[in-house]
């Protein structure tokens, strides 16, 4: 047995990412995060499932019920057409998440690839592309939105999808595009450069790894901005139709009939209000454990 | 003996907001195969533009050639397209930079850098590119090497690094090898391991090496042809013992006074009086003339013509004679 031990290797690789991962953990108010983050994310889009199972699936309703405070059977008590109100909420948290990680992956991709392009090409180019960007900044997205959705006469999930991915690829490409600038004078490029390495791999290989941290960063803090927004816009009437319920038509809902049901507000909100905090502090954990200024502290 | 590469009259001009910057004005040099060629010169006085320029590593714009020729087995590097010249860097000429600790990337296992020359120039399959990068990393003096491969940069010191990135500079068995000061970010005892392991390679593989440097010292006892440079213009080449021997420009016999002798008693050094020019303000007529001690009127108006020590030694100055 002893000479297992001696034939393990004396230095382990360490990447960046084990290095980072290390940090985030030492962060408690993150990590926990993370984990409620985790734990919301399964429950959302199991608990459903078992809750169907269980008879209590989202739109199934009792009228004769009605809506009931918090029981044993309905935990977050039911709302007016006797809809299970815990249900509705995974359900609803459901389709916020989904919307908020397709809407925030689609940008971080989208805003990626068109930053590192313009960032690296410099000059008229660079230009050219981050005018366009500007453009699409100073449009009211909201009024955008709306015409969108009149024209198309089409609401649900695509149209938020399109309407959140619109502007959210925009922050995303400048952050981009400014690390790009400052990493294409590195020498590691340069090097890569006198090796032979064509641009396209340049770009995907050498300088997009090396924007992973920011990315990651904006990405984390920009699910939240997503599902909020896309609360505003269903609390608006121009998302999720119902009886499909997303967070932010249950609080309109509950919001309706706060003073007399205010569990159908309540419950929403805190649930909306945790997976927010957590994200947030998802985020700002991964900024600091990504950063590697911050890597003397540890 | 045909030159390997030989570069006539290359100006690389830079266009700033300060106005033309001449960092290199009318060069010319040949490396003939086998040998190591030594350039060197002061901060500033266009060594590595000229390296750079070899490989069209120059940013354009700002920077453009004026004008001069790169000849490389029979073809003007400065004339070819960016593809065919993909081709010929890492493969025919590669560069090992001054700082090991940037010239990696910090995200990237040191087996996906090394191994991305092979596929990249011999399309070879990733295995086989690892076992030709564990034989040469065995080669330049690099010891796990199959657990090295496996590391990040930053698991490595300096010198190991260096040699990782002397090793992917070789990959390919390239004909020419530009050392741009490889030896300035690492300490004495490594430098002098790295120098002797770029000799031992030139002599093993029959590379030439244009090794830049600041420091004569180590141009001493590497090189075979020397290049002195000055604000962007080559003012003295010949055999390396030569221009020790009889340096014939007033800029090298001052360089050569300013650094101490093991082998003379001396009280004080000679420092060169006054400071390099900036490159977009140059002097007129020989742009050495503000700081030199042989400087005479006509210096101030013409640059001088090229004289002749031997046939192979020249040096650009008006009063040769003098020194």
């Amino acid at each position: 047995m002893t000479s297992q031990s001696t034939s393990k290797p004396i230095v382990e690789g360490t990447s960046l990412w084990l290095d980072a991962w290390k940090r985030l953990k030492k962060n408690r108010a993150a990590y926990l995060s993370g984990i409620v983050f985790v734990f919301l994310t399964c429950l959302c889009f199991i608990g459903p499932f078992v809750m169907k199972a269980m008879g209590f699936a989202y739109d199934a309703q009792d009228i004769a019920y009605g809506a009931h405070s918090p029981t044993l059977n309905h935990w977050f008590g039911t709302d007016f057409y006797g809809r299970d109100i815990f249900t509705r909420v995974l359900v609803g948290a459901r389709v916020s998440l989904k919307i908020g990680l397709i809407a925030a992956i689609v940008s971080a991709i989208v805003g990626t690839i068109f930053g590192s392009i313009a960032g690296y090409a410099g000059g008229k180019i660079d230009n050219l592309m981050m005018r366009f960007v500007d453009i699409l900044y100073a449009l009211p997205y909201m009024f955008l939105v709306i015409i969108f959705v009149t024209i198309t006469e089409n609401k649900g999930e695509t149209v938020l999808f399109i309407a959140l991915g619109l502007v959210g690829w925009l922050t995303t490409a400048r952050i981009v595009r400014g690390q790009v600038l400052s990493l294409k004078e590195r020498e590691f490029v340069q090097a890569a450069h006198s090796i032979g390495v064509p641009a396209y791999l340049i770009i995907f290989r050498h300088l997009i790894p090396n924007t992973l941290g920011p990315i990651i960063v904006y990405f984390t803090l920009t699910i939240p901005t997503m599902i909020l927004q896309e609360a505003f816009l269903s609390f608006l009437g121009l998302g999720i139709q119902p009886p499909k319920p997303s967070l932010g038509t249950l609080i309109n809902d509950g919001a309706n009939h706060m003073i007399v049901f205010w569990w159908e507000l309540v419950f929403p909100s805190l649930f909306m209000a945790v997976m927010l905090f957590s994200l947030n502090f998802l985020g700002d954990g991964l900024r600091d454990a990504l950063d590697p200024q911050m890597k003397k502290e540890s | 003996m045909t030159p390997l590469i030989s570069v006539k009259g290359l100006k690389t001009y830079f266009r700033t907001d300060e106005g033309l910057v001449k960092a290199c004005d009318n060069i010319s040099f040949d490396v003939n195969p086998g040998e190591i060629l030594g350039v060197v010169g002061e901060s500033g006085s266009g060594k590595t533009v000229a390296s750079m320029s070899i490989l069209r590593l120059i940013a354009e714009p700002p920077g453009y050639f004026d004008g001069g020729e790169i000849i490389f087995e029979g073809k003007n590097l400065l004339k070819l397209s960016m593809k065919e010249m993909r081709e010929i860097r890492g493969n025919k000429i590669s560069m090992i930079f001054q700082d090991p600790m940037t010239a990696l990337n910090p995200f990237l296992k040191i087996e996906t850098q090394l191994t991305e020359v092979l596929v990249q120039h011999k399309s070879m399959s990733l295995d086989k590119a690892r076992a030709k990068c564990i034989e040469m990393l065995k080669k330049v003096g690099v010891s796990l090497p199959e657990r090295r491969l496996d590391m990040y940069p930053h698991q490595l010191s300096g010198g190991l690094r260096q040699r990782m990135m002397i090793a992917m500079a070789l990959l390919c068995r390239p004909s020419l090898l530009i050392a741009d000061e490889p030896t300035t970010a690492l300490d004495v005892t490594i430098q002098a391991q790295i120098l002797e392991l770029i000799k031992s390679i030139n002599q093993e593989f029959n590379t030439s090496v244009i090794l830049i440097s600041h420091d004569l010292g180590v141009v001493a006892g590497m090189t075979n042809r020397l290049v002195v440079m000055y604000a962007g213009k080559i003012v003295e080449s010949g055999l390396t013992e030569d221009i020790f021997n009889k340096p014939s420009h007033p800029y090298t016999k001052a360089l050569l006074n300013s650094i101490p002798r093991i082998d003379k008693e001396q009280k004080q050094l000679d420092p060169i009086p006054g400071l390099p020019p900036s490159l977009s303000s140059i002097p007129t007529g020989c742009p050495f003339h503000p700081r030199c001690a042989y400087a005479v009127e006509k210096c101030k108006t013409t640059y001088p013509e090229t004289a002749f020590i031997t046939s192979d030694h020249i040096s650009k100055c008006w009063e040769v004679s003098r020194l």
